[in-house]
C-alpha cells in the first residue's frame, strides 16, 4: 500500500463503489499523480473503504502495475550503462592488441579475455533486445492447446497422437499444470482430436508459435508398398481468458446432453456425461459487466461487438467426469473460442501487420516438417534444419532450443517494426 | 445388446485397477501392466458385460464435484440430479447464511453433501429407511469430512419432527409396471430406491404429508420429479403449500418442482 496517496483511494473508491458513467469520465480525465508515496496508514483514510472487496483488488492490481512499470524501466538503462563500460574494455584489450607484445602468454591471456567479454557483449545486447520489444502482447498464463488431425487418415491420426505426446511431456519439461480437456480417439490407435489445457508461466509467450500445420514425411505403419507419405496436423494455441474479459449470456446457451433418449433422471444409468453447448447469440444483452480498469475499456466494447456478430459456436465436452463439471469445462472452451474471435477483431482494428505474420494462429501455413526417413525437421520459419527426431519428439531441451530460437526471432521482428513505426512519426 | 460407451467404461476400469489418472494411461500405453492387474481387469470387464453399472464395479461415482463411494445397495447418483443443488443455489443466494436442510430419502447422501459443501455454515439431517444404504451414507458423511454438520438417521422421513429452511429429495418416482421394461444397469440398482408404486406418485404425497409440518414458514422444498409427472403441482394446494414453479436439467426437461411453505 505504499504507492497511493489519499485522494486517490477517494477516486478509486468512488470508481468501485458508484460505477456509474459520470464517475467513470471524470476518473478517466483525472491524470494520476506519478508520485505515490502516503503510506494508507496515514490519518484520513477509513479503513472500513480498504476492506471492500473491490477497492482492494483494484490497489493490488495497480500496485503490480507499479512495481513492473519500476522493475523494467531501469533495467534498460542499467543494461545500457554495462555495455558502455564493456565496450570501453574491449575498446582498451585492442589497443593492447596493436602494440605487438613479444610476451606469448599475456597474448594468450588476452585472446581469451578479448573472447569471453564478446560473449558478455553478446548476452547483454539480447537483453537488451527482449527489454526493448514493445511488450504489448497479451499476458496470459493459461492457454488451450488445440491439436486436430489434417490431411493424410489414419497416418495423420497416428501422428496427432505423437505430437500430442510431445506437447504434453514438454509441460512437464517445463514444469506447467497440464489437464487433457478433450480426447477423441479412432479405433484403430491415433487420435482425431485433442485438446490439453496448460497453465505455467510464460506458457502462452513460448507456445505462441507453435501454432499453424505441422508436416509430417514418412512410410506410414498403414502403408504396405513402402511408399513416403505427406500428411499434416493442425496445432492452434488459444490464449485462456479470465472471467471478465468474455461475458457470456446464459440465455444465449443452448445445451444438450448426451442421453440416448426419453425420460433419463432415475430411469436410466449411464457413463457418459457429455454435454454439447452451442452459442446462439440472441442480441439481448441481460448484463454489460461495468468493467473497472480503464485497460479493459476497449475490450468491453469488443465484447459488445461480439454478442452481435457472432453465432453459431459449437463446442462439446466429453469426459467421465460430472455433468456440472463438463458444463463448466464446455463454457470455458466457448469462451476460448469467443475470445480468439474478438482478439482477431482488435488486430484488424489496431492495424497491425506484424501481429498477423507473427502471432496469429493462423492455420494456414505451414510451419514444420518432421521427415522421418532423413531423420530431420525443418523449420520453415528459421530456414534450419534440425535433427535427432526421435529425441525430438520426446518434447525436452530439443523442442526447447527451437522454441528459444524462433522467440529471439520473432522479438527482432517486433523491434524492427517498432523501428520502422517510430521512424514514420518523426 | 452391447455396451454403449464400451471405451469408455474400459478406460474408467482401467483408470480403477491401476489407480491413476486418465492423462496417465494416454501418456504411458505402450507400458507392461502387472498380471494380477491384467486379470483383474478382465474379471471386472466380464461383470461389466453382463451389464453391472461401472460404478458397482469402481465403487465410486463423481457427483457435483466430488466423489461418492456406491455399491449395490444405494441409487446411484445421477448427473440430473445435479439440477436439485444448483436450483437451491439460485433460490438462497447468501452462500453463509445458516439453513437447516433435510434430505429425505438420502442414498448415498451426495446431495446432502453437495449441498453442505456449498453453504459452509448449513447443517443437514438426511433420512434413510435402508439400513444397508445408512452405513453407505454414514461412510460418505466421513469421507467429506462433515461428521460436525451432517447426519443421517436410519428412520424414514415420516418420522422427521424438526422445522427446516428446506427440504431436497430424490425419492423413487419410477412407476411399478415401468420396472421390468428399464435398462439392464438400472434394473441391479436397488428396487426400494426406484419403485414409487403404482403411480409412481406414491413418496411424494407422504413427503407432502410431512412438508406440512416440518418446513418453516417462507423456506421451499426442491424435490426431483420423473417423467409425466409434471401434473403434481395439481396435488400440492391439497397438502396446504404453494407451487413455485418446475426446475429443468441441462437437457431441457422437467426435472424438478419448487415448494414453497405459506402457513406457519
Amino acid at each position: 500500500m505504499k504507492f497511493l496517496n489519499i485522494r486517490n483511494i477517494f477516486n478509486l473508491c468512488n470508481k468501485t463503489l458508484w460505477p456509474s458513467q459520470c464517475f467513470q469520465l471524470s476518473f478517466l480525465k483525472c491524470e494520476f499523480p506519478v508520485c505515490r508515496h502516503l503510506s494508507t496508514t496515514a490519518p484520513g483514510v477509513p479503513s472500513t473503504l480498504l476492506n471492500n472487496l473491490g477497492v482492494r483488488s483494484y490497489l493490488d492490481k495497480l500496485i503490480s502495475e507499479e512495481y513492473s512499470d519500476t522493475m523494467s524501466k531501469p533495467k534498460v538503462s542499467a543494461l545500457i550503462n554495462t555495455i558502455r563500460l564493456l565496450k570501453v574494455d574491449l575498446k582498451s584489450l585492442y589497443e593492447f592488441d596493436t602494440e605487438k607484445e613479444n610476451d606469448k602468454e599475456f597474448c594468450t591471456q588476452l585472446q581469451k579475455e578479448k573472447g569471453s567479454l564478446e560473449e558478455q557483449l553478446k548476452e547483454l545486447e539480447l537483453d537488451l533486445l527482449s527489454c526493448l520489444v514493445p511488450n504489448n502482447e497479451i499476458k496470459c498464463e493459461d492457454i488451450m492447446l488445440e491439436i486436430t488431425a489434417g490431411v493424410g487418415g489414419q497416418e495423420a491420426m497416428i501422428f496427432t497422437q505423437e505430437l500430442f505426446e510431445m506437447y504434453s511431456s514438454f509441460s512437464h519439461y517445463k514444469g506447467w499444470q497440464s489437464e487433457i480437456a478433450d480426447y477423441i480417439h479412432t479405433d484403430m490407435g491415433g487420435i482425431r482430436h485433442a485438446c490439453l489445457m496448460i497453465s505455467g508461466n510464460n506458457c502462452y509467450r513460448l507456445l505462441q508459435h507453435e501454432g499453424g500445420v505441422h508436416r509430417v514425411q514418412r512410410v506410414p505403419k498403414t502403408e504396405k508398398s513402402g511408399r513416403i507419405h505427406t500428411s499434416t496436423v493442425t496445432v492452434a494455441i488459444l490464449p485462456q481468458p479470465t472471467e471478465l474479459e468474455v461475458v457470456i449470456n446464459d440465455r444465449d446457451l443452448v445445451i444438450e446432453t448426451k442421453r440416448a433418449s426419453g425420460a433419463g433422471g432415475q430411469h436410466v444409468n449411464k457413463t457418459d456425461s457429455a454435454v454439447r453447448m452451442h452459442h446462439k447469440p440472441t442480441g439481448y444483452i441481460s448484463h454489460i459487466n461495468i468493467i473497472i480498469f480503464p485497460k479493459y475499456l476497449l475490450l468491453s466494447n469488443h465484447v459488445f461487438k461480439m454478442y452481435i456478430v457472432l453465432s453459431g459456436v459449437v463446442v462439446e465436452c466429453q469426459t467421465d467426469r460430472s455433468q456440472i463439471k463438463n458444463r463448466k469445462i464446455a463454457l470455458q472452451k466457448l469462451r476460448v473460442i469467443i475470445y480468439q474471435r474478438q482478439l482477431k477483431e482488435q488486430q484488424l482494428f489496431t492495424k497491425s501487420a506484424r501481429k498477423q505474420q507473427v502471432g496469429s494462429s493462423a492455420r494456414s501455413e505451414k510451419i514444420r516438417t518432421y521427415n522421418f526417413n532423413q531423420n530431420r525437421i525443418t523449420d520453415h520459419r528459421l530456414c534450419q534444419n534440425f535433427h535427432n527426431l526421435l529425441v525430438f519428439l520426446e518434447g525436452g531441451e530439443y523442442l526447447d532450443n527451437i522454441i528459444n530460437k524462433l522467440q529471439e526471432r520473432s522479438n527482432e521482428i517486433l523491434l524492427n517494426e517498432f523501428i520502422e513505426s517510430i521512424s514514420e512519426k518523426i | 445388446m452391447g455396451v454403449d460407451t464400451a471405451y469408455l467404461d474400459c478406460e474408467i476400469i482401467m483408470q480403477h485397477v491401476l489407480g491413476v489418472e486418465r492423462s496417465f494411461i494416454i501418456m504411458n500405453h505402450t507400458d507392461f501392466v502387472l498380471a494380477h492387474k491384467e486379470s483383474k481387469f478382465w474379471q471386472l470387464i466380464k461383470k461389466r458385460a453382463k451389464k453391472h453399472p461401472v460404478s458397482h464395479l469402481t465403487g465410486k461415482r463423481e457427483f457435483w464435484n466430488s466423489n461418492f463411494i456406491v455399491s449395490r445397495d444405494v441409487l446411484d447418483p445421477r448427473p440430473d440430479s445435479e439440477t436439485v443443488i444448483s436450483t437451491a443455489l439460485k433460490y438462497y443466494i447468501n452462500k453463509k447464511q445458516k439453513l437447516k436442510i433435510a434430505d429425505f430419502g438420502t442414498g448415498t447422501g451426495c446431495l446432502l453433501i453437495s449441498i453442505l459443501s456449498e453453504y459452509q455454515y448449513a447443517i443437514g439431517i438426511g433420512f434413510e429407511k435402508s439400513l444397508r444404504a445408512y452405513r453407505i451414507a454414514r461412510k460418505n458423511v466421513k469421507k467429506h469430512n462433515l461428521l460436525g454438520r451432517a447426519k443421517i438417521f436410519p428412520h424414514s422421513w415420516t418420522e422427521c419432527r424438526d422445522l427446516f429452511d428446506l427440504v431436497i429429495s430424490n425419492p423413487p418416482y419410477i412407476k411399478r409396471d415401468k420396472l421390468k421394461t428399464l435398462q439392464v444397469e438400472v434394473q441391479k440398482e436397488p428396487k426400494i430406491a426406484l419403485d414409487g408404486g403404482v403411480s409412481g406418485l406414491d413418496c411424494y404425497l407422504s413427503i407432502f404429508a410431512t412438508l406440512k409440518k416440518c418446513l418453516k414458514k417462507g423456506g421451499f422444498a426442491i424435490l426431483e420429479i420423473g417423467e409425466d409427472q409434471n401434473n403434481i403441482d395439481r396435488l400440492i394446494p391439497l397438502y396446504g403449500l404453494a407451487f413455485q414453479r418446475y426446475a429443468y436439467d441441462l437437457s431441457g426437461m422437467e426435472r424438478c418442482i419448487i415448494v414453497k411453505q405459506v402457513h406457519d
